[in-house]
């Protein structure tokens, strides 16, 4: 039998409930991490999950139309079950602004930073950024979508989803404790 | 080559289908620059890994819960309300019915009876002979009558015809079975209250006499009634009924007695022709209600 994501949501579909188990399965821990960082609370985000899940069984299965990966598909079903309207995220001007910010490549401070940083540290910055910078980083790193599902989900180009990672990293890397060393490598 | 600044995250997250991939290491082995973003990117990605897996509960989510909402809805919402389950097809063509009713109206019902409670208590004091030739006289009166008044297109049934999305062969199928099942229900009750008081009458030789008739005058006014309009059906029916009424009298011709006697009593095949002009009308029903709509446009 065809164990692929396309087939178990047309398995849903058709009332199949071991189908909708094994998508569970494969996809409710991540859905979970992401519902976590978008509602910042626990209850709320098993909350999510679980009506994403439901929700695919009363008739989203039906309409799932192919035009992302299930998973893409599903964060998108859990993104609106924890209160996120994709339309409603980017102002207008931003991707032009965010553009014009994407850097060169020449070695920046932040990179310098970041590279020196310890994980507890970089926890600690992250929960100081924007929300949208933080959903973005995490969908990229702890998620892993590819930056074209990624637009998909949030309704964005693809140029902004990288812009808006080069300006989370920027954040990120200020919002980083200064040590000495960086601050003086920084300043040379 | 161009340094690959902006599919270093994506590299970093691991994201990056294998060619391209590889094209990217090979940059990296000769490229500190990006050597050092590639690294800041990395420390990110593993930063918030890191985060992200301490803020995941240690259990992964459960099932159960999910399924004991799913229970409540036994299989996914997909067919229309209402119309679920084996009986949906009876319970359809009951509400049909019943709602006909109200649409043919009160008048024509009580017509119905009074006229065939009237001739059933005559019958019930005539001769055997005679109260056969009563109501088969009456019963199939009433009945084309009352076909013709329920089937045809015209007035505020027919309205309702276009205005709902049952299609019009339905309606005048729905129409011409309850029509010609009351005024046949209402016959046999009479002549039962005629047949059982009295010895020398057999019901079912009794239902016969009027039965008979009343299958191809039904068919005729139906058929007009329905493909041109009522008052044609009233008509026919009416004409019909006189010349057999006039029949004994001789006033005309002999050759429309034996016409009027083959109604009256019809054979298999008689039975049969009624039966398809019944089906035909049913058939060609739309064609009719669309004409009508046209002339009155126009």
């Amino acid at each position: 039998m065809d164990g692929s994501d396309e087939a178990l949501v047309r398995r849903v579909a058709g009332g199949d409930e071991q189908a909708l188990e094994l998508l569970h399965a494969r996809h409710a821990t991540v859905l979970l991490r992401y519902a976590l960082q978008l509602t910042d609370d626990r209850g709320r985000a098993e909350e999510a999950v679980q009506d994403t899940f439901v929700g695919v069984w009363q008739g989203a299965a039906a309409r799932f139309a192919g035009e992302s990966t299930v998973r893409t598909w599903l964060f998108g079903i859990c993104r609106r079950q924890c209160g996120k309207h994709t339309r409603a995220v980017p102002p207008p001007t931003w991707p032009l602004a965010e553009a014009a910010q994407v850097p060169d490549s020449a070695a920046r401070p932040e990179q310098v930073a970041l590279a020196r940083a310890d994980v507890s540290a970089v926890g600690a910055a992250l929960a100081l950024l924007p929300d949208s910078h933080r959903e973005v980083l995490h969908l990229a790193f702890a998620a892993e979508l590819p930056h074209t599902e990624i637009a998909a989900l949030l309704g964005i180009p693809v140029g902004t989803v990288k812009s808006r990672l080069f300006n989370a990293r920027a954040a990120l890397a200020r919002a980083l404790p200064v040590d000495h060393l960086t601050a003086k490598e920084a300043g040379r | 080559m161009s340094h690959p600044v902006d599919e270093l995250p994506a590299y970093a997250a691991g994201t990056v289908p294998p060619p391209a991939a590889k094209r990217i290491a090979d940059h990296l082995r000769g490229c500190a620059t990006c050597r050092a973003d590639a690294a800041s990117w990395s420390a990110l990605a593993t930063g918030i890994r890191a985060t992200t897996q301490a803020a995941t509960p240690s259990d992964p989510p459960s099932f159960a819960a999910i399924r004991a909402r799913l229970s409540r809805p036994v299989a996914p919402v997909y067919a229309p309300s209402g119309a679920r389950g084996r009986s949906a097809p009876a319970r359809v063509a009951w509400g049909l019915l019943t709602r006909q009713v109200r649409v043919i109206g009160w008048r024509v019902w009580a017509v119905a009876v009074l006229v065939i409670g009237a001739g059933a208590s005559f019958a019930a004091t005539a001769s055997a002979g005679l109260a056969g030739d009563l109501l088969s006289l009456i019963v199939p009166l009433v009945a084309a009558l009352a076909v013709a008044a329920a089937c045809g297109a015209d007035g505020e049934a027919a309205e309702l015809v276009r205005a709902t999305p049952t299609s019009t062969r339905v309606l005048v199928l729905a129409r011409l079975t309850l029509v010609l099942s009351v005024t046949v229900a209402i016959g046999t009750a009479a002549s039962a209250a005629v047949a059982l008081p009295r010895g020398d009458l057999g019901l079912a030789e009794l239902f016969v006499t009027w039965f008979g008739p009343l299958v191809p005058l039904s068919a005729i006014s139906f058929a007009l009634a329905v493909l041109w309009r009522p008052e044609a059906g009233v008509t026919a029916a009416t004409a019909f009924w006189l010349l057999r009424l006039m029949a004994p009298s001789q006033i005309f011709d002999h050759s429309v007695a034996p016409v009027l006697d083959a109604l009256w009593r019809p054979g298999p095949a008689l039975l049969l022709a009624a039966a398809a002009v019944a089906l035909a009308t049913v058939v060609l029903a739309p064609l009719a209600a669309r004409h009508s709509l046209r002339g009155a446009l126009s």
